[in-house]
């Protein structure tokens, strides 16, 4: 496999600018995490402390292998939203080696409102049930939640991906052989009782945990039944006389030393895996900083994104001379085969029908396939019309959908129209959706969408006899280009799961390797077989 | 009782056990190791021919049992004994002992030992020979009056020595006449069970006095040497710490009277073997006494060693063998300064309390003469004494000498246990120290905190990067996450947080936070590079910050159950200390004590128990005497009552915090 060369010089200005805006992009970025890990402050933290509890960060962290890895999903979930009251959504979700084994692990973190359940708090845990049930991964929770946020309940009751759905997904991973496991911390009221009700396996901590449909108050109103909390849904009793406890824990240290054997004691897949020698890209990740210019109108070669992302940089580029706004072709991601796809310029009908073939024959090889989105689109215009620019987008949607291997997605840049759809956008379910912070999401640009608006506008007005004043149409583009600028930023979208998690582009690899160790928990030959329907020729 | 032998037992343990055993080897002798249940792993018994069991710790002190030893002998062919220094060696009926077994007793004739055992007949025979002595009066067999006239002609302070005792055992010193009696009730009761004797001495005590003593070496043909002086007066609780030769800043003619007194003596009392003759200088009269003879080898006998390039344990074993005296006065010349340190496994921030506990990691240093019988892995126990090892440097002259000592304390590794190696070193650096001629009050007016090492950031790196830092180069955190490890002080419950990441190319990025206090949390938080240059099995070199340092650490096995284990790091010229890698939960709260609980101090034996269950006590009164290694400790009533209960037993071994007596209000 060829090397693939360095179009990049690391002394020219383009590269200093480039890199020292996407250092900008990245402090705001840390800024936005710091907030959200950092939530109440050291109090919150004594708090913990005090009733000798540890965060819910310690807590992941201390479930986790020394030396394994963790992929933090969805971390500014809920972003701008709720009037900032649940910064991360109020939980923590990711991917992460536990006794040597891909998990899933979500966690409730009190210190946001008690760990009060949010409709962005339901969307973030039943997305990390999608990528367990996907990618058949065990899923461990650590359990403590007041519960519903009861102002939002009609945003989270009844809805279908919300809600219950959660309890669904639980009995059906279990059903699959997907262990459900829950480390129970504190109090788990109401709809907080069924994670571990619905569990197959669980930990509580002795004095600690309470779990139970109704709280002594409630009991109290509804039945005059005096009870403590102990006596409703303690450790000790759910572990000596109702039956829900299986394991009973000390303390939060030992639960997770509980929780963590547990996992070791789980049935392993045994399939083979196809992995080749992992090897670093032979070019310096850093530099990945100094590529995506700051306006996303000026054009970079993906390819240099390519070359600091795979093993060994090499890549081998399939049919290079035919549509070459699009790069596709063959690489390894630590030791993994995958087959990428990287915008090199708007979608032409060539470029399409290249991508259909080799997404093809991705799936007739077993290979995952990694989408670098940088597009803007598919070409528009007379000659692309009539050369069936519509049939050809179409042929490459359709293969993206019926595709059967782990399809995953990194948006490098712009996200606009039905390219994001034939780039396998969120509505395509790739396994994984990351996003750099460059990146900029919508139907179309701004302004662009502010001119379609004012020509529309004109005509309209001009229909009715009237005529536009410039002065409104002005106001009205400038509005047209502020709702959209706000709606296209990447924290918009990252706060509403549009994406799994905004990361710095330097851990692209890392990330996008978690991904494929999780894929291959399936095997990734042996399920779902490649189908397509009925491609347009 | 001397005469030729081919077999040697060497009825000791320890640094002398091995000390013996090569003096004995570098003759072409066969030698014969005994040994308690705790020393079955031993370096003299790994070393010696053969070894003899001779009985378990928990019952009687294994190396006392005369006739577990003399059996020992008689099964396996020894002809010879040699009592080291310490247990038996000053113990005429062990001598006797010996010689009715008909063996060759390696040490001075009985009776010798007996003219000399008891201080009060030794210093009757000095006196009568004209060999001045404190001033001072028996107590055995007087009445209270009479000890109180005794002790208002002495005058006070006073100091109230066992008989039998040596070595510290025993001492104490008055300051007031109202103190004289409980102290000499306690001294009696302590020497009865220590020595089986209970016979006291009073005399004078020299405030300002220098511990100056001559080694001699006898034949059993009247033949008698010196060689030259020690000088003692680094001393904590009349335990010798340092010791060198020459002693600093005598005239000559001091020098010489005090030779002469010490050939006189052994002489007159028909000495033979290895001895000592001490004696104390008063720095404010100038007048010298004669204390003791020590009829013995001494623990700081490499100092004389090393600077007359005699070797006194081969001599002692020669003279033994009827050989005449091979060296005439004239023979024996000094050339340069030594210097002896006895390194102990205490704990210099806890009052120098004995510790007990596995060695990790044990290397000594070079470029100095290092008499141990220490191992890696070896459990040091509360049955024995806390010296773990003599460091004795040899040089052109004194400064010289006291570098490379304190060159050397630098680079010693002792890893798993607290020792007293900064102290020393610190006493080394003393000014007034270096100077010389300290009196043996030097450590009770010269206040030698060892220098408490704030933990460097270095450190806790070290710690971090043992512990996760390889590990951390496979594994991926995304970038909200940051890898942390709690580290917790051992010794001072401090807490630490460090957090590390990787940066590639064996280079890490750190920022450590300190909590002194678990409820709070400080926003300090230096932040730095570190880069690992080398490792190797149990280091680890680091440039942290742009220093370079080696740094020692060990990691101790995995306790199942628990999330953390202790990493022991030391850097250049600093104690080790223990981290704990610790969960970020304050630690539990020890259980309360019940109101009336007395509690053993340290680890330690129970040498007395002075109530029954039942007896009604007051307040302060005595309860239970124990013994850390050469340390007594009388636990007293917290409060008066009933005692209720004794959950201990004389003999017994006690570990720290154990419950000794219940009283009830």
């Amino acid at each position: 496999m060829a090397v693939l060369p360095s179009r990049l010089s690391t002394h020219s200005v383009d590269y200093r600018e480039r890199r020292a805006h996407m250092q900008q992009l990245l402090a705001t970025l840390h800024g936005h995490l710091l907030h959200a890990r950092s939530v109440g402050g050291d109090r919150a933290l004594n708090k913990l402390r005090k009733h000798g509890k540890l965060s819910a960060r310690e807590r992941v962290e201390r479930l986790l292998d020394r030396d394994g890895s963790f992929l933090e999903l969805s971390p500014l979930a809920a972003f701008g939203q709720y009037d900032d009251d649940s910064p991360g959504a109020g939980c923590i979700t990711g991917i992460g080696h536990v006794a040597g084994r891909l998990c899933v692990i979500s966690a409730n973190d009190t210190r946001v409102k008690g760990g009060a359940i949010y409709p962005a708090t339901a969307d973030k845990i039943v997305r990390a049930q999608q990528i367990a049930q996907e990618n058949g991964l065990p899923s461990v929770a650590l359990t403590e939640s007041a519960g519903a946020n009861l102002l939002y309940q009609a945003e989270l009751f009844a809805m279908g991906n919300r809600g219950g759905r959660s309890f669904c997904n639980q009995a059906r991973m279990s059903r699959e052989g997907l262990a459900q496991i829950s480390l129970v911390f504190g109090s788990s009221t109401a709809g907080g009782a069924y994670v571990p009700g619905m569990s197959d396996i669980n930990v509580m901590v002795r004095g600690k945990a309470s779990v139970y449909l109704a709280g002594p108050p409630l009991v109290k109103a509804a039945l005059g039944e005096d009870a403590t909390d102990a006596e409703l849904g303690g450790a000790e009793m759910h572990h000596t006389v109702s039956g829900l406890c299986d394991y009973l824990a000390e303390d939060d240290a030992d639960a997770i030393r509980i929780g963590r054997e547990v996992v070791a004691n789980l049935g392993r897949p045994m399939h083979a895996v196809e992995r080749a020698t992992p090897e670093p890209p032979r070019y310096d990740p850093d530099e990945l900083l100094g590529i995506v210019p700051a306006d996303l109108r000026v054009p970079f070669d993906i390819r240099d994104v390519i070359a600091r992302i795979v093993d060994g940089s090499r890549f081998d580029a399939f049919r290079p001379g035919y549509g070459e706004t699009l790069v596709c072709g063959i690489a390894h991601i630590d030791g993994y085969r995958v087959g990428i796809l990287a915008n090199n310029g708007p979608l032409f009908s060539s470029a399409a029908q290249k991508a259909t073939h080799f997404i093809q024959l991705c799936n007739q090889q077993r290979t995952p396939l990694v989408y670098l989105q940088n597009i803007t689109g598919y070409m528009v215009g007379v000659k692309a019309e009539r050369g069936g620019i519509v049939k050809d987008g179409s042929k490459m949607v359709h293969a993206v959908s019926t595709a059967t291997v782990p399809q995953f997605t990194v948006l490098v840049g712009g996200s606009y129209g039905a390219g994001n759809y034939g780039m396998c956008g969120r509505a395509f379910d790739p396994r994984m959706l990351l996003t750099w912070p460059c990146a900029k999401i919508g139907v179309m640009g701004g302004p662009q969408a502010a001119r379609v608006m004012r020509i529309v506008q004109e005509a309209a007005l001009q229909r009715m006899g009237g005529q536009a004043l410039a002065s409104d149409m002005d106001d009205m583009e400038a509005a047209v280009i502020e709702e959209f600028d706000r709606t296209a930023d990447p924290y918009y979208a990252t706060s509403r799961l549009w994406d799994d998690g905004m990361i710095d582009p330097r851990h692209t690899r890392q990330a996008l390797a978690i991904g494929l160790a999780a894929a291959w928990n399936r095997d990734v030959r042996a399920e779902g077989q490649p189908r397509f329907g009925v491609l347009r020729m | 009782m001397h005469g030729p032998f081919e077999t040697l037992l060497i009825a000791n343990r320890g640094e002398i056990a091995v000390r013996i055993i090569q003096a004995a080897r570098a003759l072409g002798l066969r030698t014969v190791a005994v040994y308690g249940t705790a020393d079955r792993q031993a370096t003299h018994v790994a070393m010696a021919d053969e070894a003899v069991w001779i009985g378990d710790e928990a019952t009687a002190v294994p190396y006392l049992q005369i006739d577990r030893i003399l059996e020992a002998a008689a099964q396996t062919g020894a002809q010879a004994v040699h009592p080291g220094y310490g247990f038996l060696a000053e113990r005429a009926d062990f001598a006797r002992a010996v010689i009715d077994a008909e063996l060759v007793w390696v040490g001075p004739p009985p009776h010798a030992m007996t003219a000399m055992a008891e201080k009060d007949t030794a210093k009757a025979r000095a006196e009568a020979i004209g060999v001045a002595v404190v001033p001072g009066v028996q107590a055995r067999g007087l009445s209270w009056s009479e000890l109180a006239d005794g002790a208002n002609r002495i005058g006070f302070p006073l100091l109230v020595k066992a008989v039998s005792g040596g070595g510290g055992r025993g001492m104490r010193v008055v300051h007031e006449p109202d103190d004289l009696e409980p102290v000499i009730t306690l001294a009696r009761r302590e020497a009865a069970n220590a020595f089986g004797d209970d016979t006291l001495l009073l005399e004078r005590y020299v405030a300002c006095g220098r511990h100056i003593e001559v080694q001699v070496l006898c034949d059993h043909h009247g033949g008698a040497v010196h060689l030259f002086e020690r000088e003692c007066s680094v001393q904590r609780r009349h335990q010798k710490l340092i010791e060198e030769s020459p002693a600093p800043g005598l005239t000559t003619a001091t020098r010489q009277a005090l030779y002469d007194d010490a050939v006189r003596l052994v002489q007159s009392i028909g000495y033979a073997g290895a001895g000592t003759v001490e004696f104390l200088l008063d720095d404010a009269t100038g007048e010298r006494f004669f204390l003791e003879v020590n009829a013995r080898i001494q623990v700081e006998h490499p100092v004389t060693e090393l600077i007359t390039g005699v070797d006194l344990v081969q001599s002692q074993l020669r003279i033994a063998m009827g050989e005449p005296l091979w060296l005439t006065q004239a023979d024996i010349l000094t050339q340069g300064h030594a210097m002896e340190v006895r390194l102990c496994a205490e704990d210099a921030r806890d009052d120098h309390r004995p510790q007990a506990g596995e060695v990790q990691a044990w290397r000594a240093p070079p470029g100095v003469r290092v008499d141990t019988a220490l191992q890696a892995s070896d459990r040091v126990s509360v049955h024995y004494d806390s010296m773990v090892a003599k460091l004795i440097a040899h040089g052109p002259d004194r400064l010289t000498t006291l570098r490379r000592l304190r060159r050397a304390l630098d680079v010693t590794e002792l890893t798993g246990l607290s020792s007293n190696r900064a102290f020393l070193a610190a006493v080394l650096d003393h000014a007034r120290f270096r100077a010389g001629g300290v009196t043996t009050r030097f450590l009770d007016t010269h206040d030698i905190a060892a220098p408490r090492d704030p933990i460097g950031d270095g450190w806790l790196v070290a710690a971090a990067l043992l512990r996760h830092g390889e590990r951390l180069k496979g594994r991926f955190r995304s970038n909200a996450w940051r890898a942390d490890v709690t580290l917790l002080t051992q010794s001072s419950g401090d807490r630490a947080h460090v957090y590390l990441d990787y940066a590639g190319d064996n280079a890490w990025r750190f920022a450590v936070d300190h909590h002194p206090d678990p409820d709070l949390l400080l926003p300090v938080s230096p932040t730095g590079h570190a880069r690992l240059i080398a490792a190797g099995d149990g280091w680890l070199r680091l440039e942290v910050e742009g220093r370079l340092a080696t740094y020692r650490v060990r990691e101790t096995a995995h306790v199942p159950g628990e999330l953390g284990r202790t990493v022991w790091i030391q850097r250049p010229g600093h104690d080790s200390e223990a981290l704990v890698e610790g969960t970020l939960l304050p630690e539990p709260a020890p259980e309360p004590l019940p109101a009336g609980a007395v509690i053993s101090p340290s680890a330690a034996m129970v040498g007395a128990v002075h109530v029954e269950v039942g007896a009604t006590v007051a307040a302060g009164d005595d309860l239970v005497t124990v013994e850390a290694m050469k340390m007594l400790t009388v636990l007293r009533a917290p409060e008066a009552g009933l005692v209720r209960a004794l959950h201990c037993a004389v003999g017994e071994s006690v570990s720290a915090g154990q419950l000794l007596v219940s009283i009830t209000a």
